[in-house]
């Protein structure tokens, strides 16, 4: 529960307490009026040991081990809780048992994401195997060396916490599904956003208020320090998994991949998450190869869309693998068919609008700059001027005009009759550029009939309708 | 500053869209900045311009970033993001020489303004500024052109 009694002064220095929710004040001290101190104490404890695993040992003894990495033994039957192993068989029993993999276990409670075989399982199947064998050799060595280590400046305190009514559920799963203390009523709503908390500590500050503070203290520094021994040996994969829980954060709060590390971590740095990568400078690299791999895939999905017009200079740019040499302007009159052309347009329209394709054809190589603008003027105004139909006749009387010199130069029949007498046009658009272009070889348009390239009207109607009417005017030649 | 938009102002390339609503975040830093009221104290003189300075670095540091380390953005984009000023080109020309990784702004290696015709203070590592100082504790905090507490490319 939220603090609902605060403490107020009047103007003359008078104490007094006010209600938050009743909105009632008082003279005297409420007896439910909890101070900043307990607070803080509670605050404290919610950071505190939640038990995560419980490995059944010797004579109903049970070694805890909380998600900070805490750990101590507890007694089922006598409810007794201690920092150290005082029953022999289970020491005995510890002492057994694979220690890399109980540091493991401390390591998965404390949330390292392990990805092998369940330990908490595994460490069970080991005490099963080992517990017939228990009475063969005893061994003096009595805990795990890192447990020992840890816990040793506990030993001179006086180390046995009386946990009142845990309720330890040790069932086939050994897991501790919940707990419950004293001070779940006490501590209200705090305590029933964490059902599962206990802390033997916390118990004893009951019995003594500033003793068990003291050992909270302790606790928490020797926390800190096992978690250096702890990770030694597993330092290498934990990082890794810091780092990969880190970078979640990224996708998980849709950051732009376009922005900057200093407006975007704005948006993350209240997540908890956001502190296991501990320095900055790490964190903006991270950032900035999200960002780069972001970016490049979304630019490929960009190219998957089935966007026509892209999928045009696809084909396009995909044609000059081939042999077949397009006619001199025929990139620039496909441009012109493409573009939007209002009364108005210039050659300048034509060419910033469409900046990349003149650069994927490559158009500033084949043609100097004048000579583009000369013809795209030009043929602007047959776009202007005239409607499609107007300039495909104009087209038609062109080739027939020239029909006595074609006739002349055709060569290779064969492929032009198989190509004429085809019916229908084929579906994509390279498939018809190409045809345009096998045609324009059959009428030897880069030897013979050269004089073709440079005639204006030889450009005025885009790709296809050239490819519908040039098979047309080309059947009459077989 | 970028240009002021005219009529004459050509067509941003495509792909602007995407980084437009971060440069117009570093607008409004900028627009903030500008509200600060300049301290009265001579020593304290330069030091509003500080955070205009650390705006334009980080600005111009972002469009770097976008074309040469995340490859975000298309060679016409940069281009014109220069030719409008969204970045300090000069800056960020330095920054792809060697030992000029990091730096804070050009005035801070313009030798030709200080006393001594040296760089400024800022331009110095970190390493070598605590092996000369007697105690090994450094008095320099800031540089007194950009504010720049140091961009030497070891620091």
């Amino acid at each position: 529960m939220a603090r609902v009694w605060r403490e107020y002064k009047t103007p003359d220095g008078k104490v007094y307490y006010y209600n938050l929710t009743t909105k009632k004040s008082t003279w005297t001290r409420p007896a439910d009026f909890e101070d900043d101190a307990d607070v803080r104490d509670n605050k404290k404890r919610k950071l505190d040991h939640l038990p995560k695993f419980a490995v059944p040992l010797e004579n109903d003894w049970f070694l805890i081990i909380c998600n900070t990495g805490l750990r101590f033994f507890y007694n089922k039957s006598s409810n007794v809780s201690s920092w150290e192993i005082v029953d022999e068989n289970s020491a005995a029993l510890i002492a057994q048992l694979d220690k890399r993999k109980l540091i493991l276990l401390i390591a998965i409670a404390r949330g390292f994401a392990y990805e092998g075989n369940d330990i908490y399982e595994e460490i069970l199947e080991d005490l099963d195997k080992v517990r017939p064998a228990k009475d063969t050799d005893y061994t003096d060595s009595p805990v795990i060396s890192g447990v020992e280590e840890n816990n040793g400046p506990e030993s001179q305190r006086p180390n046995v916490n009386r946990l009142k009514d845990t309720s330890l559920s040790s069932g086939t799963s050994g897991l501790v599904a919940g707990y419950d203390s004293d001070e779940s009523e006490e501590e209200g709503n705090e305590q029933a956003e964490l059902p599962g908390h206990a802390n033997p500590s916390a118990n004893n500050i009951e019995d003594n208020n500033i003793e068990g503070n003291n050992i909270e203290d302790d606790n928490i520094e020797d926390d800190n320090e096992s978690e250096v021994y702890e990770f030694n040996s597993l330092e290498g994969k934990s990082q890794n998994s810091n780092v990969e829980e880190f970078k979640s954060l990224f996708d998980e709060y849709e950051l732009d991949p376009y922005s900057t590390w200093s407006l975007q971590s704005k948006k993350i740095n209240s997540d908890a998450r956001y502190y296991k990568v501990t320095s900055d400078v790490l964190r903006k690299e991270l950032f900035d190869d999200w960002c780069a791999a972001a970016v490049v895939t979304s630019q490929h999905d960009q190219d998957n869309s089935d966007n026509n017009a892209e999928e045009e200079v696809e084909d396009l740019s995909e044609e000059e693998d081939d042999q077949m040499e397009p006619t001199k302007y025929h990139y620039l009159a496909h441009i012109v068919s493409k573009a939007s052309i209002a009364p108005n347009t210039i050659f300048k329209d034509i060419k910033t609008n469409n900046s990349e394709l003149f650069k994927k054809f490559k158009i500033n190589h084949s043609i100097k700059k004048k000579e583009q603008e000369h013809f795209i003027s030009r043929l602007l105004f047959y776009y202007k001027k005239r409607t499609l139909e107007e300039r495909i006749q104009t087209f038609e009387s062109f080739l027939t005009t020239k029909s006595s010199i074609l006739k002349r130069n055709v060569k290779d029949t064969q492929t032009l009759r198989a190509i004429v007498s085809k019916e229908s046009l084929p579906d994509s658009s390279y498939g018809i550029e190409t045809l345009l272009l096998k045609m324009e070889n059959c009428m030897d348009i880069h030897g013979a009939s050269a004089f073709l390239q440079n005639e204006m009207q030889y450009y005025l109607i885009g790709v296809k309708d050239k490819t519908i009417v040039l098979q047309k005017f080309l059947k009459q030649f077989i | 500053m970028p240009r002021i938009k005219t009529s004459r102002t050509k067509a941003a390339p495509e792909g602007f869209e995407k980084i437009k609503p971060t440069l117009v975040d570093f607008e409004l830093q900028l627009k903030e900045a500008q509200g600060d009221k300049a301290s009265k104290l001579a020593a304290k003189a330069d030091e509003g311009a500080w955070k205009v300075f650390q705006i334009c670095h980080e600005r111009s540091r972002y469009v770097y970033e976008l074309f040469y380390k995340r490859k975000a953005i298309s060679k016409e984009l940069y281009a014109w993001l220069l030719r409008e000023k969204y970045a300090d080109k000069m800056l960020i020309a330095k920054w792809k020489k060697k030992g000029y990784e990091k730096l804070c702004c050009l005035r801070c290696i313009q030798s030709t303004e200080t006393a001594h015709g040296n760089t400024c203070i800022c331009r110095v590592p970190r390493s070598t500024l605590e092996k000369n100082s007697a105690d090994g504790v450094v008095a320099f905090k800031r540089c007194v052109h950009c504010g720049c507490s140091g961009c030497a490319s070891t620091d």
